[in-house]
């Protein structure tokens, strides 16, 4: 069923959702502008959840906002995994530090089904979900800015599109045993691979192409290991990515 | 928000369905605050277990008129209502 705002901006609805039940947001001000830079984002929003139908209701000031978060989720190379899990909060300021913060820290914010964990959805459970990590191993905003050559190692290693997608394909495949997090010995195999993946990807002249992705996982996993580390990366990490790599039509 | 705290609503879920939501719907919720508490009280009575994650998600339908409401979920049986809606908030869309 149609959506269509006062301003004449329309959007499908799911089929089978009422539009009735969302006039809430019908004289909406900003909804073709909602609409615009989503879709000159790269968004699908041809057809959307009724939940999302409130997205169009931002005011100017969290349309600025919402644009430059956009740009950032577009620069992480995570533009997919917000297609996929569209709702108003994923596209809030402090939901991506949330997601960012993981990042940084190499704490899963994706469930096996790639939606985004529900540990992200408020402060008090972040908390509590940051919590779990060893607290000398947390990296402090400042920390981050204080050592911008340490922490942009990483960085330094470009990884072109094609790369980030690669990349991407690699953390989604680890997601499925993200729910396993409060295992530290899983924490301290996946935070290694995740320091190591990018320079690996980009060192790999793009031989995925050819030998799939699995070795890109191997290479990752690399310096102080101890035989338990080794055993859940064999046991648990290893089986997600099969022998003779994948499918991927890159 | 101080009305949802009756319904349940603790400081971690007012500030769940505050980043769920615009400025502009929050402020309408204050403004039809008696609309949203009778909306929100006709569900509570019917025996959802779930009101919080429903308002969280779809709070945008509890400034529909009451009587229009209420219509919705009257075509259903309470108790099937109620257990479906536990087990997918998601299905609000679709009632």
């Amino acid at each position: 069923m149609k959506y269509k705002f006062l301003d004449g901006t329309e959007v499908l609805l799911d089929e089978g959702v009422d539009n009735t039940k969302f006039l809430a947001s019908f004289s909406a001000t900003q909804a073709k502008e909602v609409k615009k830079i989503f879709t000159e984002h790269g968004y699908d929003i041809r057809v959307v959840p009724g939940s999302f139908i409130k997205m169009f209701n931002m005011d100017a000031k969290e349309l600025h906002e919402v644009s430059l978060v956009l740009d950032e989720i577009d620069a992480l190379g995570l533009k997919d995994v917000f297609n996929a899990n569209l709702g108003v909060q994923v596209f809030k300021r402090v939901y991506l530090e949330r997601i960012k913060f993981c990042m940084n820290n190499n704490i899963p914010f994706l469930n096996k089904d790639n939606t985004f964990v529900r540990q992200l959805d408020n402060a008090t459970d972040f908390a509590d979900y940051t919590a779990a990590m060893p607290i000398n191993e947390i990296k402090t905003i400042q920390e981050i800015e204080e050592n911008p050559a340490v922490f942009n190692e990483a960085k330094a290693y470009v990884l072109d599109e094609e790369d980030k997608t690669v990349k991407l394909e690699i953390i989604k495949m680890l997601g499925q045993i993200s729910s396993e997090a409060s295992d530290p010995t899983l924490t301290a195999v996946l935070s290694n691979i995740y320091t190591n993946l990018d320079s690996v990807i980009a060192s790999d002249n793009k031989n995925y192409h050819f030998m799939g992705i699995r070795h890109l996982v191997e290479n990752a996993f690399q310096g102080e290991i101890d035989p338990a580390m080794q055993s859940v990366f064999d046991t648990k990490v290893l089986p997600l990515f099969p022998q003779e790599g994948i499918e991927r039509g890159i | 928000m101080k009305f949802l705290e009756k319904f349940g609503f603790n400081k971690k879920d007012i500030e769940t369905l505050k980043e769920n939501s615009t400025n502009n719907l929050i402020k309408e919720l204050e403004a039809h605050k008696k609309l949203v508490v009778k909306n929100l009280e006709y569900l509570n009575d019917l025996g959802v277990t779930n009101l919080v994650e429903i308002f969280i998600y779809y709070h945008d339908m509890f400034l529909m008129d009451n009587s229009n409401f209420e219509e919705i979920f009257n075509k259903y049986e309470p108790a099937s209502l109620v257990e479906k809606l536990a087990k997918d908030v998601r299905i609000m869309e679709y009632l």
